[in-house]
């Protein structure tokens, strides 16, 4: 990805912070975190340059550049500390004081985990606060947002792949779904997903539910308001699952990864109704 | 559902002041979150009755899936994921939504007598009655019994049947049998959903 990507989700997160006061805490810590990874992504870019184009045969996640990557967690960690949240500041805290062996753990454990199964909504407050998964949990989403300019650096190396039917999760990590995406095609509009670690985009099923391959119209619906019209609320109601897209049919303006943070209303009004998010986001919403 | 304490979102008791679990505040987005109209939609596939192409459409409707009301068509636009049209509509097939909602739809029979300039409204069992006279005294006048060389024809050569695009197969499989049974041989159709 050209570090024009990075700046336009900088840029509409600074956007969104004056239009959408309500996600204004959110969109500010998030525009330092995007700018910490843009500039992560710059290092890695450089430091990569003479390495070939990537062939991944297998998972983009079968190589690990702990070399490249160790020497960015410390001021990586210290950022977060000065600008989240208390819960995660600790958190970051906690890791940091850990040093380089716990940060390799960490960063290891997640990169090479289930990514099915890491950062699971369900039972994530539990663990959250409990002593000792919530450990685990925490690290997770810290090594979870420290990888992403990596995870996005090596699917931006692939070439583009093809591939056969529609996956629930990344062709080329394996992760799942963060954000919806509607782009016009024909008199409609193509939906594809983008994965929550590489933020790699595969075209998608319209109808069709990423969670339990739900395909049924009746139990497959989704929720907008007029007053956020390019972000709906895909749910289905076999599995009470739901995840964002956004319609860049009708705002084209719109960055999904940014607007999916931005609209945490919609998150509150899914999760009264029963809804459970496919996949936290880097607000915990 | 109801709220278990597996939910994630954590909503902290103190002062009353809600927060996700990572520590961002939520009060803001609830109290905005009572100013969104939130309505649900529902997409349903379908093909474009129109023409012999076959195209996929996705209809919209909006509706709360409450017995007490009727779902209502808002949008339709071509399925991106047919085979046929990859999202892509004719100017006709864009114009579906008007073929539903268009308050000039004809949801009657109409009938045009002979010599009039005007269709007049008629009910479905006039309608039926009038068919089955016509089609009984066409069929009687017309029937060929043996053709000119005194060979067994039993066809029906005074009526023809052509049936709709958006018929199906099970439907068309139906009228040929009915029409055969009356002996027609003029019959087309455009079997293809």
């Amino acid at each position: 990805m050209i570090q024009l990507e990075w700046d336009r989700r900088i840029r509409r997160a600074n956007e969104l912070t004056s239009s959408y006061p309500f996600a204004a805490e959110g969109l500010r810590y998030y525009s330092r975190v995007a700018t910490f990874q843009r500039s992560l992504y710059a290092d890695i870019q450089q430091a990569l340059a003479d390495s070939p184009a990537g062939e991944f045969t297998g998972s983009l996640r079968d190589e690990l550049d702990l070399f490249l990557l160790l020497p960015n967690f410390s001021r990586y960690l210290s950022l977060i500390e000065q600008i989240a949240p208390a819960p995660l500041a600790q958190a970051a805290a906690g890791l940091a004081r850990k040093g380089t062996p716990g940060w390799q753990h960490a960063i290891e454990d997640f990169w090479h985990g289930d990514l099915e199964t890491a950062l699971a909504v369900g039972g994530m407050d539990e663990e959250w606060e409990g002593a000792a998964g919530g450990a685990k949990a925490r690290e997770q989403l810290l090594a979870w947002i420290f990888l992403q300019p990596y995870a996005e650096y090596l699917a931006d190396q692939c070439e583009n792949t093809i591939v056969d039917g529609a996956p629930s999760t990344c062709p080329l990590c394996g992760g799942k779904p963060m954000v919806g995406v509607l782009r016009s095609e024909g008199d409609g509009a193509k939906k594809s997903l983008i994965c929550m670690l590489c933020a790699h985009e595969w075209g998608f099923r319209r109808i069709y539910c990423p969670a339990c391959g739900e395909e049924r119209e009746p139990q497959m619906a989704f929720y907008s308001a007029p007053e956020i019209a390019h972000v709906r609320v895909d749910v289905c109601d076999t599995c009470h699952t739901y995840l964002k897209s956004i319609d860049l049919t009708k705002t084209g303006l719109a960055v999904p990864v940014v607007d999916e943070l931005a609209t945490i209303p919609l998150d509150l009004w899914a999760r009264e109704h029963g809804y459970e998010k496919l996949q936290i986001n880097l607000l915990g919403t | 559902m109801q709220t278990s304490r597996r939910d994630f979102f954590k909503v902290a008791a103190v002062g009353g002041v809600a927060a996700t679990i990572f520590g961002f505040d939520l009060k803001p987005a609830y109290a905005q979150l009572k100013e969104l109209k939130i309505a649900r939609a529902a997409e349903t596939r379908s093909t474009c009755p129109y023409c012999a192409v076959g195209c996929g459409v996705l209809i919209y409707t909006i509706g709360d899936k409450a017995k007490n009301v009727t779902p209502q068509v808002i949008h339709v636009e071509g399925d991106p994921d047919h085979p046929t049209n990859r999202g892509t509509l004719c100017p006709k097939g864009s114009s579906l939504e008007q073929d539903m909602l268009n308050p000039r739809r004809l949801t009657k029979p109409q009938v045009r007598r002979p010599g009039a300039t005007d269709w007049q409204d008629i009910s479905w069992d006039q309608a039926l009655d009038e068919i089955a006279r016509w089609t009984k005294k066409t069929r009687d006048a017309t029937f060929v019994e043996k053709d000119a060389k005194g060979l067994p024809a039993n066809r029906c050569e005074g009526i023809s049947f052509i049936g709709g695009c958006t018929d199906t197969n099970e439907f068309n499989y139906l009228v040929v049998k009915a029409m055969r049974s009356l002996g027609l041989v003029y019959l087309e159709n455009q079997a293809r959903v």
